[in-house]
This record gives structure tokens, sequence and C-alpha cells, in this order.
């Protein structure tokens, strides 16, 4: 295995991927902005809005002292992206890059499009564009689904570092700015039409019923406000269908306003009962709670899945998440701080002869 | 007492008391007046119940809402029985609450006997590869299996005596079931039910490959349930093929049942009834009607969709109940073609059946 690298070096590498990045951000053709809104079905605006709120730009020293520690370093690391959230492959190369001195990039199949170019903007003889994951004596840094990270583990023996599907968590008081907790919440949902593990889906409202149908209103006039400047992306008939039954069941659990682009559900959860949820989209199930310790009760039940939570309020958020979730601000959950993984949940998956 | 009829007039023989959407529609109404989110299903497809005439346009339930709210026409501590669906990791479960059960047994009992056990002259002895129902109160397969062997046991108090369920605490008796089939077979008495989970006897046909016996003439095997991760899954062909060889059963009286926690009514192959294999009949108090995914609007005979499920006997929670599961209508029944796909994931976003799976 290879020793840790320098600090100075990592810094060196995260600043020149970062750099790459931004200038493919910047000289965004309309042929590769075309490009990417057929491997994302994002919107046009969608793609340009990920590129401008969620494409790392910058990082503190402080930052990548943190990011350094949080890599196991490896003789080569295989980066196998997953589909949609198209900009993580900067921050996945710059994990791997950290971490060994050779590079093998597997982009998604459905939206190779963005770490294609990445890697080609980055000409760097460590890193390598392939097709297949191969066996090394490496590790791989896989992004997506549960199973298929299994299955890459089982496949190939190498170790898999995991950044599975999550979900992000939103906490509102009673107290906190209606407005401005709207349009936080309504900017953290519209990026990547929420299918990034980052995006909000659900919220808990502490307070009364009342007052969280008060947000919800509010809510949804700053989605439609938002789906006029950044249109969502095409839906598969799968997808229309799922959100359709979800909306179904969103009714006989509770409220929901807004129309089918931009959905918001307020239902009250019974001890005991799950919270719902939409399909990714632009919606968000809204659940008015008594109390933190309720609310503590509610997010205890995702486990793991719960990737971060945000709130207008650090100390309340710092209070109430779970030590592996990320915790952001209202309004940059989708800028999450370049001091490692998105995911901080590290779960490494073994290959079978472990 | 309008639903019991509906079952009293079938085990006498006798046509329906009424018509299917007169009751329907009264149902929905009651159910709607009692339950919030019902009314706001329909009021949001524009829909006044008070003006509906046919069973076909009440909005039907989808059945994840039962894992996420209480759905039940009486308040809470009134139940009597309530069932769930089986449990993730998450303990996230459906819950179908009962203020009174003796509908669902009329109705369990009347079709079962009908479908299962038609053309038995004696009642058999019966075999059961699932926990007992002390194991597994809230499981309503379970209860509907103890409803058989108690209504099987009353015909010979000896039966009562000896071993009837062969799964406890998560594990088969290969051992006890080998003796008693063993036993079965070899006194020829009597018929023998068998009655099980698929992923039961995948399990038992694993830890015991080799066994074979021949029951008595008569004899009938029912089994229900998919795999649900609970064992290697088989398909349905091979299973059937497996078992009749195992029993020394012919295949048409191995029958499969079709039924969910979220319902009162089950559907059985209809096998022993004269259709083909993986038909499945339904009683006439409830309907299975195949849907496009899309509107959810019934598509014609021979035309694959969703199994929207009218079931009168679901008196106090919901008359229609929306499932993912793909059927076809045929001549005489329905054919059940597994579980409709989701959309294909995309990106990091956790899916909530991922959730309620706790797949991370």
């Amino acid at each position: 295995m290879s020793a840790r690298r320098a600090f100075a070096d990592v810094a060196k590498d995260v600043r020149a991927v970062l750099d790459a990045a931004a200038t493919l951000a910047e000289r965004a053709d309309e042929e590769w902005i075309a490009s990417l809104v057929e491997s994302t079905g994002l919107s046009r605006e969608g793609v340009a809005l990920g590129l401008r709120v969620a494409l790392e730009r910058e990082a503190t020293d402080d930052e990548l002292r943190l990011f350094l520690s949080r890599v196991r370093p490896a003789d080569a690391v295989t980066v196998v992206l997953a589909a949609n959230v198209f900009v993580a492959a900067a921050r996945a190369i710059v994990l791997a890059l950290a971490a060994a001195p050779r590079v093998y990039v597997r982009p998604s199949r459905r939206d190779p499009v963005f770490a294609r170019a990445l890697v080609q903007a980055l000409d760097d003889p460590r890193i390598t564009l392939v097709d297949e994951v191969v066996a090394h004596g490496g590790v791989v840094h896989a992004y997506g689904r549960d199973e298929t990270m299994r299955a890459l583990a089982d496949t190939t023996g190498m170790p898999v570092w995991a950044h599975g599907a999550g979900l992000g968590v939103a906490i509102v008081a009673a107290e906190d700015d209606r407005a401005l907790t709207a349009r936080a919440l309504a900017d953290d949902i519209v990026v990547f039409d929420q299918r990034g593990c980052l995006s909000p889906r659900i919220a808990f409202f502490v307070g009364d019923p009342a007052g969280a149908r008060r947000l919800a209103v509010s809510l949804v006039a700053e989605l439609d406000d938002a789906r006029a400047r950044v249109p969502p992306g095409s839906l598969a008939a799968a997808e229309a269908r799922e959100i359709a039954a979800a909306r179904d069941v969103a009714l006989v659990c509770g409220e929901v306003l807004g129309e089918a682009g931009a959905m918001v559900a307020i239902t009250e959860v019974e001890q005991g009962a799950s919270c719902m949820m939409f399909p990714p989209g632009r919606h968000l199930v809204l659940v008015p709670v008594a109390s933190e310790a309720d609310l503590v009760r509610h997010l205890a039940r995702f486990g793991t899945a719960l990737v971060t939570v945000g709130s207008a309020d650090e100390g309340r958020t710092a209070r109430l998440a779970p030590a592996w979730a990320r915790r952001a601000r209202l309004g940059s959950l989708q800028r999450p701080r370049l001091d490692g993984p998105v995911d901080l949940r590290d779960v490494w998956l073994l290959p079978p002869a472990h | 007492m309008r639903a019991r009829a509906f079952v009293e007039a079938f085990v006498a023989g006798a046509p329906a008391p009424e018509a299917f959407d007169a009751l329907a529609v009264d149902l929905a109404r009651f159910q709607a007046s009692r339950v919030p989110g019902l009314a706001r299903l329909a009021t949001s497809r524009g829909l006044d119940l008070s003006s509906v005439t046919r069973a076909s346009d009440v909005p039907a339930v989808p059945t994840d809402a039962f894992k996420h709210t209480r759905i039940a026409t009486f308040p809470k501590g009134e139940e009597t029985r309530v069932f769930r669906t089986s449990g993730t990791t998450m303990d996230v479960r459906g819950v179908h609450a009962f203020r009174d059960v003796a509908t669902y047994d009329a109705a369990a009992l009347a079709f079962g006997k009908h479908a299962l056990f038609a053309g038995l002259t004696e009642k058999p002895d019966v075999v059961v590869l699932a926990p007992p129902p002390e194991e597994a109160s809230d499981s309503s397969l379970g209860h509907m299996m103890a409803a058989f062997v108690a209504e099987l046991s009353r015909a010979h108090a000896h039966a009562t005596r000896a071993q009837t369920h062969f799964v406890s605490q998560g594990a088969i008796a290969v051992e006890a079931l080998r003796e008693r089939l063993t036993e079965l077979s070899r006194r020829a008495e009597r018929p023998v039910l068998v009655l099980g989970t698929s992923f039961a006897y995948v399990h038992w046909l694993e830890a015991d490959p080799r066994f074979s016996c021949a029951l008595p003439p008569g004899s009938r095997l029912m089994q229900t349930g998919g795999f649900k991760g609970k064992s290697r899954e088989v398909p349905a062909e091979e299973l059937r093929t497996e078992l009749a060889r195992a029993f020394g059963l012919a295949r048409r009286t191995i029958v499969s049942e079709y039924g969910m926690t979220e319902l009162s009514s089950q559907f059985y192959e209809g096998t022993l009834l004269g259709t083909e294999e993986g038909v499945h009949v339904e009683p006439p108090w409830a309907r299975v009607v195949a849907v496009d995914p899309e509107r959810l609007l019934p598509v014609p005979e021979g035309e694959v969709g969703l199994a929207r499920i009218e079931d009168l006997a679901n008196v106090d929670s919901a008359f229609a109940i929306q499932t993912l599961d793909r059927v076809v209508r045929v001549a005489g029944g329905f054919r059940l073609l597994g579980r409709a796909p989701g959309a294909p994931p995309r990106g990091c976003s956790i899916a909530i059946d991922e959730l309620l799976a706790g797949s991370t």
C-alpha cells in the first residue's frame, strides 16, 4: 500500500483538478452543454445550475488537511462513477489522486460526458479513462447503487470505498424566517432535480402543523418560481408513474400542495410509522413534529441512509444530526466543503475472500 | 353485514344478494367519511363519491400507503387484530387493522374451500410449512392458515394431537416433517393438504433435496408469496416441478395463492376447478382489474396492466387497492406476471424501496 501523500502535493493536485473543472465550466459551448443535457436528463438551465452551484471551485488549506486525513492510501484507485450528479467526477478524481499514484476513471455509462471531458482536460499521465473495471492491486472508489458496489467488490476482488445512495434532510424551527427558509429549501431541491444524495427529500418542522402548512405554501411558490428560471429535466415514463403513485400515497397520508412538477406534502407521522418520500424530482415531504426529541426519533429511523442534514442554525444542526451526516446550512446543502468525500459514511465493502 | 351476505350467498350457492357496484360505492362513501385520506384521494381526482355509481370509479389506495399511515374507519384502540406486512431491517411494515375478523375469516374459509378443497370428499390432514400463529400473530397468512387448520381439525380429533406446523423460530423441522410426510403417505387414510410459503418450500427442498413421498390420492398443496430475499429465487415452473416430485403430486394439485396483508380476500390458481396452470380465480366479492400504469384505467382482456384489487371484504379499510403487481386478464381469471420494475435509478438519491429495505 502506498504511503500517505504529502499535503503540498495533494493540494497541488486538488487545485489542478478544480482549475480544469472550472475552465471546462467557463468554456462550455453549446454543443457540450447539449451533450450534458442529453446524458444527464437535466434541462439546459439545470446543467448550468449544477456547474454554477455544485462544482467545487476552491478549498482552504484546513479543508484540504481534513480531506487528506479522510483518504486511505492505495497503490491504485479505480473510480466508478454514477449517473447524473455529473460534477461529482471532480471530487471523485481528487479523492483518488490523493489516495494513489495511479487512477483509472470509469465514467457512468449513461452519463459519461463531464467525467470524460475532465480527464481529457487534465491530460495527466497518472489518470486513465477506462471502459471496464479491471482488477489491480489497489482499491475501487465507487459511486452509485448499493447492489452495484457490492457486485464490484465480489467480481473484482478489490476493496470498494462505497459511496452509496442516500438522502438529505432539512430541519426547520417554527421561529425560522419562513421566506428565507422556503427560498433556501427550494435552492437545495432544484439542483440536479433531487438526484443527488445531498438533496433534501424530507423536512421536519419543529412546531405546529399550521406553521408547517404556511411554510409549504411558501415553498410551493418558490419552487414554481424556480421552475420558470430553471425548468426541470425530462422524466422517463416510469419515473412519472412513480411520482404520480407517490402523490396518491401522500394524499392518503396528508395534504399535498402544488402540481405534479413540484409538490409539497404535509404529513404527520404517527409514532412507529415511517415517513413517506417522493421519488427524486422537485418534491418535499414536510413533517411537523412536536419537539426536537420527536425529531431525533424520526432521524434515527433513516439510519445511515442519511447523508446530510441542513438547517438555518449551525448549533441546531450539530445538536441533532447523526455523527456520520454532513451538516450544512439550508441553501448550501449542494455545496459541501471540499474536506473529504461528499458522503462521510466511510463504508468499505470487502471482497468475499476477506 | 352486506359484505358477509356475499360470502354467505356464495357458500349457499345462491346468487349475489346485490350488485357488486352498489355495495362498492356505498363502502367507498362510508370509508371516505371516516378516513380523511380516502376523501382527499377522491377529491384530487375531481370525484364526488356521492354521485359515483361504478366500483371502477373509486380511487384505489396504493399499497405503500399502508406503510405510512393508518387506514381504518374506526378509532384506535378498537382493533381486535392487526396484520402487518413482512418486516424489513428498518422495521417499516404495512399495517392493516381490523375491528372484527369475522368477515375476513368467513371469506377466507369460503373461497379456500371452493378453490383449494375442491373435490375433496373427506377433510384432509394438514401440514403447514409456516410458523404457528402464536409465533406470527400479526401475519395475515398465518391467520388464514390457522383458520384452515382449525376448520379441518374439527373433523378428526386425533389430528389435533399431531404436529401441524413445521417451521418454528425461523427454522424448518426437517426431520419431523420427513417423518410426518412419510407416515401420512404410508397410512394413506386421508388426503393431505400442504400449506406453505414459496421460500419455505425452497429452504426445505434445499435442506432435504432427495426426499420424496407419495401423498395419498386427493392430496394438494398451496404455495404462496414471493421470496423477498428470504431464500434463493426459484422460477415458478421449476418450483412446481420440484414440489410435484417431492410430494408425489400431480402438477394441477399444486395451487398458488395470491393475497396480501392489505386485503381481506384471497385468490387461487384455479387448477382444481379446471383452469389452466397460472390462471387465478376470484371470489364474487373481489375483483382483480388490470389497469394501465399511467392513467390507472382498465385495459382490455389480454393486455398487461397493474393489478387494481377491489375487495368488498375490506370493510373497515379501503375497498380498492392499487398494487405494483403486473397481471393480465384471461378467460376465467387472471395471470400474475410479477412485480412491475421500478424506474431505473439515476444518481445517488435513495429510492424509497431501498430506504425501506434498509439496504445502505
